[in-house]
């Protein structure tokens, strides 16, 4: 038997996974890594069973702090244990169910049809600008901004701040999805956060005299009569809210759309009958999503598909090729626009699933319906290259588009 | 308009992720099954807490049956 390779950011692996996935799916469904040191999980039951497991642990913080870092590391770092500790993402029950609970009112189905007309408008001004123009980077030009827009005037930030954002999120985010070629991320990703939690404390104490119609005054009224909850909490849930509600979903509309231009008849099938998009939304989410895995930590010992798991073990789980898995999907390696079901894992499962599901999924909708009926002539002009990243999916910009 | 009577709350397994929010919020009424899906297990049917987890769940996958009007 061949030696599997364990670089993950193999350049082979990151411009196509596909036959990497189903190499291990096959031969190897919980494969120990050693470069990576951990266990690699990629069958649809497997990913799907951990997803559901209490005893698959989401605080993967604290091991990394504890594990990884020098003493004189940890207090330099203790802010950004202290932030990232706090995200509902990174927390297990019962901290995260009362937290989980408070954000799922704010982001419930009928909460989030209330922001329709915000992200419509937003969705008509970027394509307005691009009328007219021969050809744009659908990167610059809309992913990138877009999703940073709706989720500032969600926690009800200036659209003039934004641009802040995007720095901000983009360190923490080479943080957390494990990038390459960055000696200096936590340093980076430290700083970002001392910034951006200065400037939302700004907006804080704007709003403890002049509550606004926005998510951080909503989320301040509940902190005030929650004693569990202190105003650092909302402060880090907004930065959470906007690192989370920004790269993934400017990943999903880059990935979804290029993907949709590199097969012209599912594209054609979606101009002449536009209502089949929530079915291709959810084919985009399976077949490229923003993100290829996610991780965990083993609560105890356990076996997994014969393999003895100790508890302390990392476990990257790979939603990626769960996702083409063909125990659970029909022609898993075809992009389906109309695939029904699709029980596709990118937004996680469980007690952990996508909070802004809902949301992404309308911006997608919004988006996608009104690109297809201006633009019907695009095409894509410039060749798709993957970023080397262990668990995010990404396009390295500029992703050109010829318009007319 | 009259109010019309719940007969019935379910959740729709095709769409439910497991999230557990109605688990959490209403374990008298929701139990997480060992398949990951969460199911109804109030024996009478309790309309508020039905409909606000039904308004909670992230897809949308709680179904309420309303008695037909006449």
């Amino acid at each position: 038997m061949l030696t599997v390779n364990d670089d993950l950011l193999d350049p082979e692996i990151i411009q196509n996974p596909s036959p990497y996935y189903k190499m291990l799916r096959e031969q190897h469904p919980c494969y120990w890594n050693e470069r990576w040191r951990g266990w690699v999980l990629t069958r649809y039951e497997d990913v799907y069973g951990a997803l559901h497991n209490p005893k698959m642990l989401a605080d993967r913080i604290t091991p990394f702090f504890k594990t990884r870092l020098s003493d004189e590391e940890r207090e330099r770092f203790a802010l950004t244990y202290q932030v990232l500790h706090s995200f509902v993402v990174f927390l297990d029950p019962p901290e995260h169910t009362h937290l989980r609970r408070i954000f799922s009112r704010a982001f419930m189905p009928r909460a989030v049809a209330t922001m329709r007309g915000v992200v419509e408008g937003y969705v008509r001004d970027f394509f307005d600008q691009w009328e007219g123009r021969s050809s744009v980077d659908l990167n610059r030009d809309f992913a990138y901004p877009f999703p940073a827009n709706v989720i500032a005037s969600i926690i009800g930030a200036p659209r003039e701040d934004v641009h802040r954002f995007h720095g901000w999120a983009d360190a923490l985010t080479t943080l957390l999805l494990a990038g390459v070629g960055e000696e200096q991320r936590m340093d980076r990703a430290q700083n970002a956060l001392i910034e951006f939690k200065a400037y939302l404390r700004g907006l804080y104490d704007e709003r403890v005299k002049n509550p606004r119609d926005d998510m951080m005054s909503w989320l301040m009224e509940v902190q005030r009569n929650d004693p569990t909850l202190t105003p650092d909490d909302v402060l880090h849930s907004c930065i959470l809210l906007v690192n989370a509600g920004h790269e993934t979903t400017q990943d999903l509309i880059c990935n979804t759309l290029t993907t949709l231009l590199q097969t012209p008849d599912q594209l054609e099938l979606l101009r002449q009958k536009p209502q089949h998009m929530k079915t291709a939304i959810e084919e985009g989410l399976r077949f490229n999503g923003p993100l290829k895995g996610t991780m965990r930590v083993a609560g105890e010992d356990m076996a997994i598909a014969d393999k003895q798991v100790r508890g302390g073990d990392r476990i990257l789980l790979l939603m990626g090729a769960a996702n083409r898995d063909p125990a659970k999907f029909e022609d898993p390696e075809r992009f389906d626009a109309t695939r029904y079901p699709n029980l596709h894992l990118s937004f996680s499962h469980g007690i952990h699933f996508c909070l802004g599901a809902p949301l992404a999924r309308m911006e997608m909708e919004i988006a996608f319906n009104e690109l297809l009926r201006r633009f019907p002539r695009m095409e894509l002009t410039s060749p798709i290259q993957w970023d080397p990243r262990i668990l995010g999916r990404s396009i390295v910009p500029p992703i050109n588009l010829r318009l007319d | 308009m009259p109010q019309r009577k719940l007969l019935r709350a379910y959740v729709d397994t095709s769409l439910c992720v497991g999230s557990a929010m109605c688990v959490s919020s209403y374990p008298d009424s929701f139990r997480m099954g060992s398949d990951g899906h969460a199911f109804y297990v109030a024996e009478t049917v309790d309309e508020s807490s039905a409909l606000d987890a039904a308004e909670l769940c992230p897809v949308s996958a709680i179904q309420l049956i309303y008695e037909e009007e006449d």
